[in-house]
């Protein structure tokens, strides 16, 4: 294989407070997990870089993940437009069993949207290992992700659960 | 022309009209000489009482005559001037500290400022500091060099006292705040690198949001942190952020403004849409480099050992002063009606986070968190208390600022253990010696003096001194020079009363070099003796450093 193009790219975690967005980027960056919730101030930049993957056109690249953390806000005009820009995609999450958290999303998205018009989404519905297998909210998070029309992972930050699939789903559509 | 002697033949009131045109006549020279020197015996006088002007006609004199002496003798004008000098600089860096605030940071904003005012704080402290080490001497040359160049003279003294060199150069791509290169002046690169570009960009991207809410859409241009300050060049698309220390110079902002210039021109088109592509971006760290060189310089590089770990505290600090300007902007709580309210509740609340403390802190913690005190001043939550060393004082400022989300904390926690700062003084001193020579030079022979009275404050600790050469010559030259510039050192203390079974002398020659031998001036750095302060109890100087 041909030596991988580094290509650097900024990605946002969007979504309201408490739903993990901090303890994902954990569990992606060291492959750890923390019960305790220290709830994020402002904002918090990790990174890592991706395996290197083959793109379409046959060039080799490898994508060094600039990773956003921002604080959960409860409406979306709290959110300092500042932090939204230069980014290649966004990461909304959401806690599973906490439906008002799913509210802010699509005016976030559309926000995120105004100022990266090209930018990449998926959805993390996240805290999976606290809902039963058969539980409502499972179907109701895949008609959800329909209707904003983003493909979205079911995940657990705890058990690490399709974790590092939805990053990687993310950088596939850069 | 009249007779004089038909002129006395008149009467007496003729003649004495007479006597006094003959005297105008014969005197009229010298009473003009007369009247001029009455008048400048007059103004003179005046000058005397008038401090000001006595001064201005004194200074070019003194000058001058300092300017000879200086040739001439330097070392006793030092040892006469010094002792003057110091203090009154000293006092007037004290009085000058908001002017020097404002004149700093004219471009931060109102908001920021307040943070920084803090570290300005330290600032003009460290400043105490190194006046106490610096020479007279040294102090004494500033003050003249200031003198002729017409700059002020502190603004000179600080320059001397804190020498500028630049750390580290980013270049950050503005709108991500991706890394696009970075160089450093310490040998070992950071693994944090791209997260420090990440975290500036957010850091500029909240202030300018924060402050354009303020009315006037400004950019951040200084970050200030310990003994850095993180300069930031504003480009269109891209900015340098370059970590500083010292007081730069004109030539620095110059400088930067045209590496910014030229840097946009090269890459303004890659920039303007950039995908994050580094591919096109390879030669820009040797640009980067290019400008690093050419304003290093070697005085201070040993000394700041350490720099990735304070640049990494730092971003947690700032973060800190982050929460801080949110808060001053968007302040959580309501309105002035409810201050009855508000303030038990904010009793409440400090008392809640001294509670939780130890929580936040780790369990090895030696500081008694009983002895805290928090108190509330506006928007200023001063720490009080006793911390039991430098290590812990930082990391509970840092929890109680993430646990008070006050904009501006003021440390006043004060080492439950002074002799620990004493120690560390002693322990960063360095004697430097001349090439194959271990005579104590006369500015080296003042460190020693400063010492004396630190040495008597810690009376039962033994004191180590470790003689260290630089690399030329053979092995057992060095073991023999470095032995005898220790032993020299040793002599100094006697003599100045402190007891021989106090002192131990270790020579290492050349095998375990401070710096690396590469330049001269970094050979000039190895030839040096260096004091170690030794535990009291039998296992002695085993601590990690
Ligand atoms: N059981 C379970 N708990 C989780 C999971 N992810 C996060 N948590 C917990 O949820 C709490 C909040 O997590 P954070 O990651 O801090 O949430 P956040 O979205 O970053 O919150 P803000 O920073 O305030 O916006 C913490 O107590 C975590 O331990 C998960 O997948 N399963
Ligand atoms: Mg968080």
């Amino acid at each position: 294989m041909q030596e991988p193009v580094l290509i650097k790219k900024k990605v946002c975690l969007l979504g309201s407070f408490n739903v993990g967005k901090t303890s994902l980027v954990r569990r992606f960056v060291y492959n750890v997990f923390d019960d305790l919730y220290l709830s994020t101030l402002g904002v918090k930049v990790s990174q890592k870089i991706l395996p290197a993957i083959e793109k379409p056109d046959g060039t080799v690249v490898q994508y060094q993940l600039m990773i956003w953390d921002i604080e959960g806000q409860e409406k979306f005009t709290d959110y300092l437009p500042g932090y939204f820009t230069g980014s290649a995609g966004a990461v909304l999450a959401v806690d599973l069993t906490r439906k008002n958290s799913w509210t802010i999303i699509p005016d976030l998205m559309q926000r995120f949207k105004d100022i990266n018009p090209e930018a990449a989404f998926v959805l993390a519905a996240n805290k999976l290992d606290l809902l039963p297998e058969d539980h409502a909210h499972l179907k109701e998070i895949a008609d959800f992700a329909k209707e904003i029309n983003v493909s979205h992972w079911l995940t657990s930050a705890k058990t690490g659960h399709n974790v590092e699939h939805f990053f990687h789903d993310l950088a596939s559509s850069f | 022309m009249a007779n004089p002697d038909a002129s006395f033949a008149e009467s007496s009131d003729q003649s004495r009209r007479t006597l006094d045109e003959l005297k105008a006549i014969l005197l009229s020279d010298d009473r003009r000489k007369i009247a001029l020197l009455e008048e400048k015996l007059k103004e003179l006088e005046n000058q005397l009482k008038n401090k000001d002007e006595l001064l201005s006609l004194l200074d070019p004199i003194t000058l001058n005559l300092l300017r000879k002496q200086m040739q001439t003798n330097p070392k006793e004008m030092g040892e006469i001037l010094g002792p003057a000098i110091g203090p009154a600089i000293r006092k007037q860096i004290a009085s000058a500290k908001d002017d020097i605030v404002d004149a700093l940071y004219p471009v931060i904003g109102q908001a920021i400022r307040k943070a920084v005012a803090e570290a300005m704080k330290n600032l003009a402290r460290s400043v105490n500091q190194k006046l106490d080490q610096a020479l007279s001497f040294r102090l004494l040359r500033a003050r003249i060099k200031a003198k002729l160049k017409g700059v002020s003279a502190d603004e000179a003294v600080l320059s001397e006292v804190l020498p500028f060199s630049i750390h580290e150069l980013f270049y950050i791509h503005k709108k991500s705040g991706i890394l696009l290169a970075h160089v450093s002046a310490e040998k070992q690169d950071s693994a944090v690198k791209d997260v420090i570009g990440g975290m500036l960009t957010a850091i500029k991207n909240f202030a300018q949001d924060a402050l354009s809410k303020e009315g006037s859409p400004q950019d951040l241009n200084v970050i200030e942190y310990d003994d850095f300050q993180i300069y930031l060049e504003n480009g269109r698309y891209a900015f340098i952020a370059v970590v500083i220390s010292g007081v730069p110079n004109d030539l620095f902002y110059r400088k930067i403004k045209e590496l910014e210039t030229q840097l946009h021109k090269r890459y303004a088109g890659l920039l303007r849409d950039f995908s994050g592509d580094m591919r096109r971006l390879e030669e820009l760290p040797s640009e980067l480099e290019k400008f690093l060189r050419e304003f290093q310089r070697t005085e201070t590089r040993s000394e700041h050992a350490p720099l990735w770990a304070k640049v990494a505290v730092s971003f947690l600090i700032i973060a800190a002063l982050i929460i801080g300007i949110r808060y001053l902007f968007f302040p959580p709580s309501p309105p002035q009606q409810t201050i009855t309210v508000n303030k038990t509740a904010k009793a409440l609340q400090l008392e809640s986070i001294l509670d939780k403390l130890s929580d936040h802190l780790p369990a090895s913690l030696q500081t008694d968190l009983k002895n805290l005190k928090l108190i509330v001043d506006g928007r200023v939550l001063y720490l009080q208390g006793r911390a039991a060393n430098e290590n812990e004082k930082v990391k509970i400022a840092r929890v109680v600022a993430e646990l008070s989300g006050f904009p501006v904390i003021v440390n006043e926690l004060t080492l439950s253990n002074p002799q620990k700062t004493v120690v560390e003084k002693i322990n960063k001193t360095r004697i430097y010696f001349q090439k194959e020579s271990s005579r104590i030079l006369p500015n080296e022979k003042k460190k020693i003096h400063s010492l004396i009275p630190l040495f008597q404050q810690i009376s039962d600790q033994k004191i180590r001194l470790i003689g260290h050469s630089d690399s030329l010559g053979s092995d057992l030259l060095n073991l023999n020079i470095s032995q005898k510039r220790a032993e020299a050192v040793r002599q100094l203390l006697i003599e100045n009363g402190i007891e021989q079974n106090r002192i131990e002398v270790v020579a290492k020659g050349r095998k375990e070099p401070l710096v690396s031998n590469r330049s001269e001036k970094e050979r000039a750095l190895n030839r040096c003796v260096v004091f170690k302060v030794l535990e009291n109890t039998s296992d002695a100087g085993t601590r990690a450093h």
